[in-house]
């Protein structure tokens, strides 16, 4: 009988002090941790849309009536968007006037887990560019999306609200709605596309005066 | 001091943890699509072995014995908590680079198989080597296995994007991408642990052992797999 509590206030002792020390790091660790990750998002927001100077969240998958509303917008699109889900929208400023938006989607759909990037338009509907905020592809094949910008640069500069995805080769010009896969990586190439689609999607409804 | 050195050459070469242990399979297996990854969960790894180490051998007269267990994951799934908070906070890149490996070091059976099969029977010392010996051999083992595979798989070694250490596409080579996918993970592997056995060899040590499944009496067979199962567990 005395070993059993011996030994349970000993592993008691342990986890105690562990979990002292892990509030400690916490504590020590969350404002710099907040900081860097917000930084990573400016950043990302400014890549793609450099003409904007302030950023504002404007939808945020964090309030349960955005949410609903962003739900709505990919479930009323024409195209599946169930695999999709768009977690911020930011209107980007210039001078106080909205210059674009930038729309940050996870694709549940890719190879290995989740892909979660950031999409830049401009208020009129261009296609401004794409930052990949989080990726786990297989390295040399899905991966290459993000470390070989040939496949996301084929998609600045369209004006379109649908992209569609060919593997023959055909759609090597950039800036036009038809892009080529990555060879060899034809899942994450359609989960980052349809992704953008979800993006385009929601832009619309934006342009259209969103839910106000 | 020449224990200390005994215990690098011990990890690296003679018990090396993925080639001769052949423990932590998940993690070599899993993220040895290129070299890179393979120095970035070696190196973590390695930092975290090195830590739990020294405190359970710091530690091991004040653990009894029939809570060893929980009290080593705790300690080890704390210092890989720790490192994940301060890399974050403190190390951005190198968390954008490492980030995705450190929750999987936990998992990592070298880890709690070192605590339980050497620091918690020896001074804190040696233990702290026995962890830098193992985690570099890891870190070599699944460094090379990386290289193998992103050279077969992908046509390059070291690659970033835009520019490689090695370039074979450069010269016409057409990546195999199987080495890239799970099953060339077991390939490159299988032919690493045959290249190591040989080098053991060579220099007069006895290769890794398989039991003997075909004859030889079932007791025994019985025996051998379960003395494996217990080294699994460790």
């Amino acid at each position: 009988m005395g070993k059993i509590f011996k030994d349970a206030s000993v592993l008691f002792i342990i986890t105690l002090v562990a979990g002292v020390l892990l509030g400690l790091v916490y504590q020590v660790t969350k404002e710099p941790i907040a900081a860097q990750n917000e930084k990573a998002k400016q950043e990302a927001y400014e890549t793609v849309l450099e003409s904007a100077d302030e950023f504002e969240v404007i939808y945020s998958e964090e309030d349960p009536d955005q949410k609903a509303w962003l739900t709505e917008c990919l479930s009323n699109a024409s195209e599946d968007f169930s695999k999709d889900d768009i977690s911020e929208v930011v209107a980007g400023k210039s001078n106080g006037e909205t210059v674009g938006y930038v729309i940050t989607v996870v694709a549940h759909d890719g190879y290995a887990g989740d892909i979660k990037f950031s999409v830049g338009v401009s208020k009129e509907g261009e296609f401004l560019g794409t930052s990949i905020l989080a990726i786990g592809e297989t390295a040399g094949l899905g991966m290459r999306a993000k470390t070989d910008p040939s496949f996301l640069n084929q998609f600045k500069g369209a004006t379109t609200n649908k992209f569609s995805l060919v593997t023959d080769g055909t759609g090597a010009t950039d800036g036009d709605e038809v892009v080529d896969a990555i060879s060899g990586s034809t899942v994450t190439s359609k989960a980052m596309t349809k992704g953008i689609n979800a993006a385009l999607a929601v832009f619309e409804k934006l342009a259209e005066g969103g839910n106000n | 001091m020449n224990k200390c050195v005994e215990r690098l050459y011990n990890g690296i070469i003679k018990e090396n943890p993925t080639l001769v242990l052949t423990l932590g399979m998940c993690p070599t297996l899993a993220v040895t699509t290129s070299a890179i990854n393979g120095i970035g969960m070696g190196l973590s790894s390695t930092v975290v072995l090195v830590l739990s180490n020294l405190v359970i051998s710091l530690l091991r007269k004040v653990i009894p014995d029939g809570v060893r267990m929980p009290a080593f994951i705790v300690i080890v799934a704390s210092f890989v908590t720790m490192v994940q908070f301060l890399m974050q906070g403190f190390l951005p890149s190198l968390y954008d680079s490492l980030g995705i490996y450190i929750p999987l070091i936990v998992v990592n059976c070298i880890i709690l198989g070192r605590a339980e099969s050497y620091a918690s029977k020896n001074p804190a010392l040696p233990s702290a080597f026995d962890g830098l010996g193992m985690g570099l051999g890891f870190t070599i083992a699944i460094t090379i296995l990386g290289a193998c595979r992103e050279l077969l798989g992908a046509g390059t070694i070291l690659s970033t994007g835009s520019s490689a250490l090695v370039d074979l596409t450069k010269f016409g080579y057409t990546p195999a991408s199987i080495f890239i996918l799970a099953p060339g993970a077991f390939f490159m592997l299988a032919m690493l642990v045959a290249i190591m056995n040989r080098v053991k060899r060579s220099k007069g040590m006895k290769p890794a052992k398989v039991p003997d499944y075909l004859d030889g009496d079932t007791d025994e067979l019985g025996h051998k797999l379960g003395s494996l199962d217990d080294k699994e567990e460790a």
